[in-house]
């Protein structure tokens, strides 16, 4: 017999308060450790998403830079409000090393004829996103695709596409892992203007510069050009961290309430556990057990409900992070690709780790109560 | 032969509010090594708190008491529960066994209290003297109220001590298992073991070599 083990059988006197307390600390370890998973994994496909875009500038129509990006990032589709023409000046812009014209529309694609994201690009455009490994340019009749759409469509190089009424020749299928672009149609810049009617017009300009950390100074530069829109990756992270940061504040509160809630489930059953057995505790107290020894015995029982609760909802929560990240996901107007919910190990043992604390910090109470009953309690007790 | 126990003009008062009650006023008595004693007297004659004081379980709050020749008047609280461990097995009237436990596990309890590793053959002894060796693997709940004092017997012998303080310890039984106890409680007084039983019954009393008699606190008979 162990003092562990003396404490285990000890929650089996009361099964039903220790399956409530446990599934009260594992819905908290789930709602914990999706928290954990979305902070981070939030970030990480953002700046993800981010660094994919391969230019330190976005030079895009007159309106919000933000939403802008933001319908950039997601794939979404910005109004032909650029002319090409500035392609020019930016290109003499000092400090400006490549420069690539992107438009962006939606057009029917067959065989079903669904509408599907088509990007109009140049040949910088996969020198810039290397992440892509298309290293062809795209001659007029061509066409490459994101993975996804590859995958959905079943169209391999060689193979011919129908969009928007004529039939284009796929030459190339992009990387399994540029999640970002995984549903696009991938055009020549020309064929792509002339297909959306928006010839001379581009959605967006990604620029890149020689010194990155020269972004800045670049971007003013940039201003100078009438009707663009200059922002750099740099001031997009910070104004989207901001609003992360006012997130996570948000569920750091809805988090610290659900800490509150395990705890008190905690402290009432233990509470209650030793207010039972405040005779049973006065005997051991007279056969001889320290204070320490019956401190220890109850605060072990909260650490083993804490444990068995917290690692039934780490498993949950682990299992239920792709849905969960999906569910989200189609909540947001706007979400980076990729999973927004990344959890590790090292998340999994600090959603165990810190509902044991709160466990530990909720059944002191408790178990010092149990500590100080005196021994003549098991003489008195009725 | 030296006492095992000696008190002294001891004295135990309790606080009720803003009143002051005397429960143990100045009793002295000396207890051998090997007595059977049973402490008799009305309810509130001070029964229970006077085996409170003797075991330990509570400080006293005047005259001295002397247990195995020391005096454990002054010992601090951490020393007297060290002092009860070595000294004293209890048994009280409910039993109070861990209900999750076996018999044998509740009988190896105190092994686990006082840092030692349980003695198997110890155990199963205690349960065989005890009449109970084939419940060791029973729960409390599947036994009757004689078999579960018999197992509380049995876990204040575990660690063998010279004392042994049962108080009302045939309060939960009847008469059969009343008697198969203070068989019990007589063997072990035979075999070198002092006893002290606080009880209300006068069958128990009467068959008991010595017995004492509070009233209002104090010793009437000795």
């Amino acid at each position: 017999m162990t003092t562990l083990g003396l404490s285990f059988k000890g929650l089996l006197r009361r099964p039903s308060g220790f399956i409530a307390a446990s599934l009260t600390i594992a819905i908290a370890s789930v709602v914990l450790l999706l928290s954990f998973g979305l902070s981070k994994g939030y970030d990480n496909a953002l700046l993800s998403s981010i660094n994919s875009l391969g230019a330190n500038i976005l030079a895009i129509p007159k309106g919000c830079p933000y939403e802008a990006t933001g319908v950039i990032l997601s794939g979404g589709t910005l109004r032909y409000a650029v002319a090409q023409d500035n392609l020019e000046l930016i290109t003499k812009t000092p400090g400006v090393k490549i420069v690539s014209a992107i438009i962006m529309g939606q057009r029917p694609v067959a065989p079903i004829k669904k509408v599907h994201v088509i990007v109009g690009t140049d040949d910088n455009y996969f020198k810039l996103r290397p992440k892509l490994e298309i290293d062809k340019p795209l001659g007029e009749d061509e066409i490459a695709l994101g993975f996804k759409i590859h995958t959905v469509l079943g169209v391999n190089p060689g193979d011919f596409l129908w969009v928007a009424g004529k039939d284009y020749k796929c030459v190339a299928v992009a990387s399994e892992n540029a999640t970002e672009d995984e549903d696009l149609v991938f055009m020549n810049l020309k064929t792509a203007q002339t297909i959306l009617g928006a010839e001379g017009m581009l959605s967006s300009i990604l620029i890149g510069t020689t010194d990155p950390t020269n972004a800045e100074l670049v971007a003013k530069r940039l201003m100078n050009i009438p009707d663009l829109q200059v922002v750099t990756i740099g001031d997009f992270r910070a104004t989207i961290t901001d609003f992360v940061s006012g997130a996570r504040v948000a569920i750091t509160s809805v988090l610290i309430v659900i800490m509150l809630i395990a705890a008190v489930g905690i402290l009432t059953t233990q509470a209650s556990a030793v207010a039972e057995r405040r005779g049973e505790i006065g005997m051991m107290r007279a056969m001889g057990a320290t204070k320490g020894q019956v401190l220890c015995i109850v605060t072990l029982e909260a650490i083993l409900t804490a444990f068995f609760g917290g690692v039934l909802g780490a498993v949950i929560g682990f299992l239920l992070g792709p849905t969960a990240s999906n569910m989200i996901k189609s909540a947001l107007p706007q979400s980076p690709s990729g999973s927004i919910i990344s959890n590790d190990w090292l998340s999994v043992l600090t959603t165990v780790g810190l509902v044991i604390v709160i466990s530990i910090i909720a059944a002191f109470g408790p178990a010092r109560s149990a500590a100080n009953t005196k021994p003549t309690e098991a003489a008195t007790d009725e | 032969m030296s006492e095992l126990i000696k008190a002294t003009d001891v004295v135990k008062k309790f606080k009720l509010g803003s009143e002051v009650i005397t429960a143990i006023d100045k009793v002295s008595i000396s207890i051998d090594p090997g007595e059977l004693v049973a402490i008799v007297g009305r309810s509130g004659s001070g029964k229970t708190t006077f085996l409170s004081c003797v075991g330990m379980l509570e400080a006293i709050d005047g005259g001295q008491l002397m247990i195995k020749g020391r005096d454990v008047s002054k010992l601090s609280e951490t020393e007297r529960t060290r002092l009860r461990r070595e000294l004293m097995g209890f048994v009280f009237q409910r039993f109070f066994l861990i209900p999750t436990l076996t018999a044998y596990e509740n009988v190896a309890l105190p092994y686990l209290f006082a840092g030692k590793k349980a003695e198997h053959e110890k155990i199963m002894q205690l349960l065989e003297t005890v009449g109970v060796a084939h419940r060791s693997k029973h729960k409390p709940g599947q036994m009757s109220g004689g078999e579960m004092q018999r197992v509380a017997i049995a876990r204040a012998l575990a660690l063998d001590p010279p004392l042994l303080i049962a108080d009302e310890p045939t309060g939960n039984l009847d008469t059969t298992n009343s008697q198969a106890v203070y068989e019990l409680f007589q063997k072990l007084s035979s075999s070198g073991k002092t006893v002290i039983i606080a009880t209300h019954s006068i069958k128990l009393s009467s068959a008991c070599p010595r017995v004492i008699e509070l009233q209002d606190g104090r010793v009437v008979k000795k």
